[in-house]
């Protein structure tokens, strides 16, 4: 990350080979369209190359936060609300300096590894479980508009995320 | 509610962005006041939802993506500095410290070197455009050495001993197969000609088929203007637990799980 604050492209160069992939994936996913999803990945980089030098490296993985920009910009961009974009930015700059660090030594494997505890994880869940996740990460729909779109109780689809997201947790807890 | 406990059965719905109504009211309202226990409560459940990313189907981006990223990155550290370094902010204290006849006299230099600044502005122009010109030549070299790595990549599966071949034949009829070649250690490179092209609509999606449990993506790809597809990808699973490859028609942006029946197919036998 130090490299990164003197401006020294390179160590970008090794945080995209890293992480590009995989937010990406993401990105073209919940934008659904490559042009997009290529902007919001240059998006996302370019933020981190400017925001490198206003903090400094603390505890936590980058990987987690990229995810996290590139979902929010996908969301922005699927729902074309501008106002909603600024007060996430807001706060993602709130998370950046207590979350973000230098890239982990984390190996491309333990990479996979993690990908497949997230899957099998969630893959033990009920289909409509699954699918109340996969609105709300995807396509950033709230409770209530989740219980509209399947048809089901508020209850019913707060506790399928809790209990989704207690499982994911477990999951990642136990590697 | 507003209590930090009740608060914190909220943290990962927040961080999915599924809470509305009263209880988003109530969060928000808590965290703009600088709660020490929910606030990197709140960060931390963003980092436990940001792994739901990996649910998203494996896709790779361009190869010129990079060249074009790190191009802009190069191009805005020239422009601008890194950061604001402690000597900047002395100089921009000192300065409020000014007196007035000092800015008088700042403001008669501008308008004698007005001028001057026109003309140099001209020049400038003309610098970046050359600029502009040296960095798309310097992106385009990138792209094309990234995409020679992708080919060396290929031919080292390819030639690798260890490396397994597979074809996965189709179900529809005048569909050409399709070849795959995984090896353990270096990946799964996929090819195949004359390919259908694809609605814009509409994608082609790699899966592994476990042994047990649900199918896994590998990658989303589309076969190119003359129906030639070449694919290297870094699988998640050991080929050990895989019982077969199929490649599936899935709307653009891919899958989680197959929505259609596959149309080629492969055992790993």
């Amino acid at each position: 990350m130090e490299r990164l604050c003197e401006r020294d492209s390179a160590a970008l160069g090794s945080i995209y080979d890293r992480y590009s992939r995989m937010v990406y994936s993401l990105a073209l996913r919940i934008a659904g369209q490559p042009g997009a999803a290529e902007e919001i990945v240059q998006d996302v980089f370019l933020k981190l190359w400017n925001s490198a030098a206003s903090y400094r490296a603390e505890r936590g993985p980058l990987g987690p936060w990229l995810c996290t920009l590139a979902r929010n910009r996908a969301l922005d961009y699927l729902r074309l609300k501008r106002e909603k974009q600024r007060r996430r930015e807001d706060s993602m700059e709130g998370d950046l300096r207590l979350s973000v660090s230098a890239p982990d030594p984390e190996t491309l494997a333990a990479q996979s590894q993690r990908a497949m505890r997230v899957r099998a994880s969630l893959s033990e869940l009920p289909e409509q479980q699954q699918r109340a996740i996969e609105l709300a990460f995807f396509e950033g729909m709230t409770h209530s508009e989740i219980a509209d779109a399947l048809a089901e109780p508020l209850g019913t689809i707060k506790s399928w995320i809790r209990s989704g997201l207690l499982r994911l947790r477990e999951s990642l807890a136990n590697q | 509610m507003d209590d930090c406990k009740q608060l914190s059965e909220f943290y990962d719905a927040y961080a999915l962005g599924a809470l509305d109504g009263p209880e988003l009211a109530e969060i928000e309202a808590h965290l703009a006041r600088g709660c020490p226990n929910c606030t990197p409560g709140v960060a931390e459940a963003r980092g436990v939802v940001a792994q739901l990313a990996h649910l998203a189907p494996d896709a790779q981006p361009p190869a010129a993506l990079r060249a074009r990223i790190l191009a802009a990155a190069t191009s805005i550290a020239a422009t601008a500095p890194a950061s604001r370094t402690s000597a900047s902010v002395r100089v921009e204290r000192r300065a409020s410290l000014f007196p007035s006849w000092a800015w008088a006299m700042a403001a008669a230099l501008l308008l004698v070197t007005g001028y001057s600044i026109h003309q140099t502005r001209q020049l400038d122009r003309q610098l970046s455009a050359v600029e502009r010109d040296l960095r798309e030549g310097q992106a385009q070299r990138a792209a094309i050495e990234s995409e020679r790595e992708h080919y060396e990549m290929a031919m080292e599966i390819l030639a690798a001993q260890d490396t397994k071949s597979l074809e996965l034949m189709p179900k529809k009829a005048a569909m050409p197969p399709v070849q795959a070649y995984w090896n353990p250690k270096m990946g799964l490179l996929m090819m195949a000609a004359n390919m259908p092209q694809m609605p814009s609509n509409m994608t082609l999606q790699l899966w592994m088929v476990p042994k047990k449990g649900a199918p896994m993506s590998v990658g989303i790809f589309r076969p190119d203007g003359q129906g030639h597809v070449m694919m290297v990808a870094a699988p998640d699973a050991p080929m050990t637990e895989i019982a077969a490859l199929a490649i599936s028609e899935e709307p653009a942006g891919g899958s989680v799980q197959p929505t259609s029946t596959p149309v080629w197919v492969g055992p790993l036998s």
